[in-house]
């Protein structure tokens, strides 16, 4: 027997949408439309769960298995008992049927504006102009509101061009936090209702994620990467101070009795000059080359010719992009016919080794050349100075270390003990000096070995900073430093690198370009402070006239110490024309005062390179 | 004579996993494309490069990982010894080799460091850092693959069961390794 709770039942299944669809084609010559018409706005839908399971297991379709059931309410009940019932079932009646009796809601009172449409608002409104406002949408890319309205008023009306235009909803939360404002302002502001819109490719996270789960373990000691050379714990050990270079942690300089860097510094450089100074030179890039084009490829990469270089010999290179502008230096080693070492800069040995292999793989797939990065594989220890030699030859006794026999830029192998070593004859300072490369798990104890056999010479580590200030003296550049992808080798004022009878290298072509022969570009010059004490701060603009109006700056100073060594303030700038300025007269203006500069060469120290085999 | 100091000094046990770095072990990086280069590498290993992707391939003394197609990872399977780095097989492929331009021989032996991984929770922690899906990776014993774990690339060959090998670059090892404790003791 069905009870009132089964009418109620059935028609609760009837919903809204349903029964104005069975009005307009079924029902309308079968049943009385005020029935439906009361069923679909009167009664709740919350109760539908019964019939729903009934539905569920019977095979008829939802539209036939409730045509069914009120069929059979009405022969086993008869229509009038049917309808009656509905009558009695309407909203105010549901207390009697749900036997609930004054409630403590009857007496509520509801305060709506008169006119209850409900409207979501997606920007709220302001009182500025909203091109002067940042109401952001996407807080990872910071796409505002009104990118997305400038998206739409460009013409985008497709919900996945409004994203690829402003990057709404592109970050890693994929849109969580602001896709459904950003489909909100675009319906808006043309006009249309959201379920029209679409929505973009629904991508994972599928879930909130807490931030957490994104950053994962990158915070505290693991916020950021860092490289570490073999030498590191000695450096520690001795209180050296470091410097972030690329990701890799150098030493920068190691103080003594709470010594200033300044102080560090300037014992560092006077020691490494006047006897001995040892370096860890480990971070330098290190890409071995083998093939039987590898000269070729060298002089396809270097400004300089390769072919002729000797084996065991080594040789300075610039590496161009193809604008023209100095992207690398180092010295390459042959090692072999068809083998070399090329040393990159610190922070530039991946972009370069990435560099070479995609124009091996894509531009040159002819060469017959091969790449291995080996910049892990060695420890590198740069002994410098006047008694470099000295202790080198405590080291390695049996190695002839004569000029005859191992002149400056050569290479030799050597055994330290029965483990093999690469020395080699280069110098960054302008000292004598030799580099050990020896493999990478004994480079702390070669180090420990240097500083033992240097003690009697008084032999000083010194970090980045002495090592900037000594290349300094000599007019060496340091890649990022006093070049800013600006500079050709001819601004650099090292025309004698570019091989004038090469076919081709990379960049030539660029430094024909009517801008690059330019005589008013900026070139690299040497600057001596009008007094010798006062140190010019990087970075600082040059002028050529105080008063003029407006300023009119022809370069700044890229590099800039106080030198132990000539006891007196020296700088390396780039200055427009500053190839026929030598000797002139140039102000840097500081917010106190204006310090007077002269132009001069680039090279202070040590002019004839006698230091090199000294 | 000189000190062998590695970048890793410890063994760590945790539950389910041990962590340990193996050295000295010799590594070689082989490189080529002519015809000539795979059989007198084969020929001088008396063992097979692997050609498929991402897989490797092992004799009773080494093993050879697939890195590209011209590009192979050798390394020992046993240790070396400390108080010299003469490696014979070295020697003889750079002459049969590099000396003969059908390739290129270069020793990266400390250019990596091995770190071995033992135990049931190695891909748990994987996943702390890499976005690589290990599915497939740890139902093939001796596939390889070149990922990053914790922004860091590294080399993994799948050993045997539950134990795999972890290549990283030195310079990264201290670093990588701190992380990977810092991950296993959250397991």
């Amino acid at each position: 027997m069905l009870t009132q709770e089964d009418i109620y039942d059935s028609y609760c299944l009837a919903q809204k949408d349903y029964i104005k669809k069975y009005k307009s084609k079924h029902w309308e010559n079968e049943y009385d439309n005020r029935a439906v018409e009361f069923v679909a706005e009167s009664l709740p839908d919350f109760r539908n769960n019964s019939l729903a399971d009934g539905l569920n297991r019977s095979r008829d379709t939802k539209e036939e298995f409730i045509k069914n059931h009120f069929e059979s309410l009405i022969q086993e009940l008869g229509r009038e008992f049917v309808y009656s019932n509905l009558e009695t079932l309407n909203v105010g009646n549901n207390k009697n049927f749900l036997k609930i009796e004054n409630t403590e809601y009857d007496n509520l009172k509801i305060e709506c504006p008169s006119d209850n449409v409900k409207k979501n608002i997606w920007l709220l409104p302001s009182d500025k102009v909203i091109g002067k406002t940042k109401p952001f949408v996407d807080f990872q890319n910071d796409a505002t509101a009104k990118d997305i309205q400038l998206a739409l008023r460009e013409g985008f009306r497709s919900i996945e061009h409004v994203k690829r235009y402003t990057t709404t909803g592109m970050g890693t939360d994929q849109g969580k936090l602001g896709n459904m404002h950003a489909l909100g302002i675009v319906a808006d502001t043309a006009g249309v209702k959201m379920g029209e819109l679409g929505t973009t490719t629904f991508r994972p996270p599928y879930t909130p994620l807490t931030f957490g789960t994104i950053v994962g373990r990158n915070v505290g000691e693991f916020f950021d990467i860092f490289r570490k050379t073999p030498i590191h714990e000695w450096h520690e050990k001795n209180h050296a101070e470091f410097e972030n270079v690329g990701q890799w942690k150098r030493a920068w300089y190691y103080p003594i009795n709470n010594e200033t860097m300044e102080e560090a510094v300037q014992r560092e450089s006077k020691a490494a000059r006047e006897s001995a100074g040892i370096l860890d030179a480990s971070t330098l890039g290190k890409i071995d080359i083998q093939g039987t084009d590898a000269s070729e490829f060298l002089n396809r990469v270097y400004t300089n010719a390769w072919s002729k270089l000797g084996i065991g010999k080594c040789r300075y290179g610039l590496m161009l992009n193809e604008d023209g502008m100095l992207y690398d230096d180092g010295v390459t080693t042959r090692l072999d016919e068809n083998h070399y070492i090329m040393t990159t800069t610190t922070g530039g040995a991946a972009n370069v080794m990435s560099k070479l292999e995609d124009f091996l793989q894509t531009e040159w797939p002819e060469l017959d050349v091969f790449l291995t990065s080996i910049t892990d594989h060695f420890a590198t220890v740069s002994v410098c100075g006047p008694n470099s030699r000295k202790i080198l030859n405590k080291i390695i006794p049996n190695l002839d270390l004569s000029d005859e026999n191992f002149p400056h830029m050569s290479c030799k192998h050597a055994h330290i003990g029965k483990i093999k070593c690469r020395v080699m004859r280069i110098s960054f300072t302008g000292e004598h000096s030799y580099e050990i490369n020896i493999q990478a798990n004994y480079g702390k104890s070669v180090w420990e070995k240097c500083m033992e056999a240097g003690k009697e010479f008084n032999i000083t580590p010194y970090g980045t900073e002495a090592m900037h200030l000594l290349r300094a003296e000599k007019g060496f550049i340091i890649t990022g430093q006093d070049t800013d992808g600006t500079m050709t080798p001819i601004d650099l004022q090292m025309d004698w690198i570019v091989s004038k009878k090469k076919y081709d290298f990379i960049g030539k072509r660029s430094l024909y370009r009517s801008d690059t022969i330019r005589k008013d570009r900026k070139q690299l010059v040497g600057l001596i402070t009008e007094d010798p004490k006062e140190v010019l701060e990087e970075g600082a603009q040059i002028v050529s006239e105080v008063n003029k109006k407006p300023v009119e700056m022809v370069g700044h100073v890229t590099s800039s110490y106080y030198s132990p060594n000539l006891n007196k303030s020296i700088a390396l700038a780039v200055v427009k024309s500053g190839k026929q300025m030598m000797g002139q007269k140039l102000f840097v203006p500081m917010e106190n005062k204006t310090i007077n500069v002269t132009v001069t060469d680039s090279v202070f120290f040590d002019k004839e390179n006698k230091r090199l085999n000294a | 004579m000189l000190n062998y100091t590695s970048s890793i000094t410890e063994n760590k046990n945790y539950a389910d996993l041990i962590i340990n770095e193996i050295s000295p072990i010799m590594k070689l990086n082989l490189r080529g494309k002519k015809k000539e280069f795979l059989p007198t590498v084969e020929k001088t290993l008396n063992m097979i490069l692997p050609t498929e992707p991402n897989t490797s391939s092992s004799s009773e003394k080494l093993t050879a990982i697939w890195l590209s197609p011209d590009e192979w990872m050798i390394f020992s399977n046993n240790i070396a010894e400390k108080n010299n780095n003469n490696y014979e097989i070295e020697e003889i492929l750079y002459n049969n080799i590099s000396k003969k331009s059908f390739g290129s021989v270069a020793n990266i032996t400390d250019q990596f460091v091995m770190i071995n991984l033992n135990g049931t929770k190695i891909f748990e922690l994987f996943s702390f850092g890499t976005p690589f899906d290990f599915s497939e990776f740890k139902e093939k014993k001796g596939s390889t693959a070149q990922t990053i774990l914790n922004h860091i690339d590294v080399i993994i060959h799948h050993k045997s069961n539950n134990n795999v090998n972890l290549f990283v670059r030195r310079s990264f090892s201290e670093h990588l390794w701190s992380w990977i404790n810092d991950c296993a003791s959250r397991l």
